[in-house]
């Protein structure tokens, strides 16, 4: 359970746009999201799975000795000089990486990869998110695949920073590094109690959530409403077609209760300011 | 703050207490699903979560006509109803705070045996617990008589500093 104080920042943090999306799911499931530890793996095997499928060389891109793990548990300010450091290395890397791999026919030579190197840890969303990149700069990428890539890129460096916000905490960092099976090992260990105790703040929360959600599924409408009134839709080309009305009508139907509630939260909110701002007032003109 | 800490822990026990349970689940679980099935088979999955935005998963095969879609959202907004009322109340347990403090300050003249004060205090303690706990119109008289008393304790007590400092 999140700290309750927080609920209401996350709430706050957020409340500048409203974003509604509609996918279609093949075989949709009620399947609930795991621990915070499962759920950022998800996304990273989610996104990981994606990207070799277009035919990227995962096995050599991750023994790279950048993203070895040293072994060394840097805290506070060397962990970042760190990672800002492999991020610089990592992305000069991707750029001798484009040539080679735009010689090869996208998605021919597809291979599996070792899920053992995915692991929790910033390093790994760095290096899904320039993977990403280098498979981006290939000439054949569609205009469809070239969506997905850029919502790896950007949710990539989403999760980087969420896993950035956690370092240092006890809970976590008795998971940070593992992998699918590392973590699956620990079942029996105490450190199994860490993965559901890791404190996650409640608009990391929402982030993680949303990102596990859409993962790499192919979004039918999206739009996206600013607090200053903008409103943007997109809607995939495939969707336009007539006999597809019925999907932009639950889209529809998604927009219409969510700024409802959207309106009803700024109200609340609005009042809430009011009503803390009375008070002060009345404070103010007794001074007088 | 985590909840090993006692103020946490007393705001979830709040929390609970005032019945805002789902918006504590929402933000523990990123957020909250609302799911509609149609013979066994689950066909519409909305993910809300706190801050509005609502993500909606669709079977490819979902029937034209609109009725089981519909069906869905009149469940979703029932629950963005839900929550709501549970942001209202959280966000009154909120501006009871500064009430409480007001209340906690008043409590010293009370006691000094100042008579305004007990008025002050028991309309203070009203006003906190209206804030809370009662809706409509006693909600509204009890902040009502939250003013008169915020004025009488910022006036008297105010005094009393300065009074205390000059004398300084």
């Amino acid at each position: 359970m999140p700290d309750p104080t927080a609920v209401e920042q996350g709430l706050v943090a957020n409340l500048t746009k409203l974003e509604i999306n509609t996918i279609i799911k093949e075989n949709l499931t009620a399947r609930k999201m795991p621990d915070p530890g499962n759920a950022i793996l998800d996304i990273a095997l989610t996104y990981a799975w994606k990207l070799n499928a277009s035919g990227f060389d995962f096995d050599a891109w991750f023994s790279d000795p950048l993203l070895a793990d040293s072994g060394k548990r840097l805290a506070g300010k060397e962990r970042l000089a760190e990672l800002r450091s492999l991020e610089t290395e990592l992305a000069e890397r991707a750029r001798l990486f484009v040539a080679d791999f735009a010689r090869k026919d996208l998605g021919a030579e597809q291979r599996g990869f070792d899920d053992s190197l995915i692991t929790i840890d910033a390093k790994t969303f760095i290096a899904l998110r320039w993977a990403a990149w280098v498979i981006s700069q290939h000439p054949d990428v569609t205009a469809k695949r070239q969506v997905i890539l850029s919502r790896i890129r950007q949710n990539s460096d989403q999760m980087k920073n969420l896993v950035l916000r956690l370092y240092g905490q006890k809970q976590f960092e008795q998971i940070f590094g593992c992998s699918r099976s590392s973590l699956n090992r620990i079942a029996d260990d105490p450190r199994a109690q860490a993965r559901d105790i890791v404190q996650i703040a409640p608009r990391d929360m929402t982030l993680l959530r949303k990102t596990w959600e859409i993962g790499v599924q192919e979004v039918v409408a999206q739009t996206v409403i600013d607090l200053d009134g903008d409103t943007i839709t997109y809607i995939s080309r495939r969707y336009t077609n007539p006999s597809w009305a019925h999907m932009l009508e639950v889209h529809r139907l998604g927009v219409q209760s969510a700024v409802g509630y959207w309106g009803n939260l700024i109200d609340a909110m609005r009042r809430f300011l009011t009503d803390l701002v009375s008070l002060a007032v009345g404070g103010s003109s007794r001074r007088e | 703050m985590g909840l090993a800490d006692p103020v946490a822990r007393a705001a979830l026990s709040v929390m609970r207490r005032i019945g805002a349970d789902d918006l504590l689940l929402a933000a523990a679980d990123g957020g909250l699903a609302v799911e509609t099935r149609s013979k066994d088979r689950l066909m519409l999955q909305s993910v809300i979560q706190l801050d509005g935005d609502i993500v909606t998963f669709v079977v490819a095969d979902l029937p034209p006509e609109t009725t089981l879609a519909k069906a869905h959202f009149q469940r979703v907004e029932a629950k963005l109803r839900t929550l709501i009322g549970s942001v209202n109340k959280l966000l009154a347990t909120l501006i009871a705070l500064p009430t409480a403090v007001i209340v906690g300050t008043t409590l010293p003249a009370a006691i000094e045996g100042e008579p305004a004060a007990w008025f002050a205090l028991a309309a203070e303690a009203l006003a906190a617990f209206g804030a809370v706990s009662l809706p409509g119109p006693r909600k509204l008289a009890a902040r009502f008589l939250l003013r008169p008393a915020v004025k009488w304790m910022l006036r008297s007590r105010g005094r009393a500093l300065l009074r205390s400092a000059l004398t300084l």
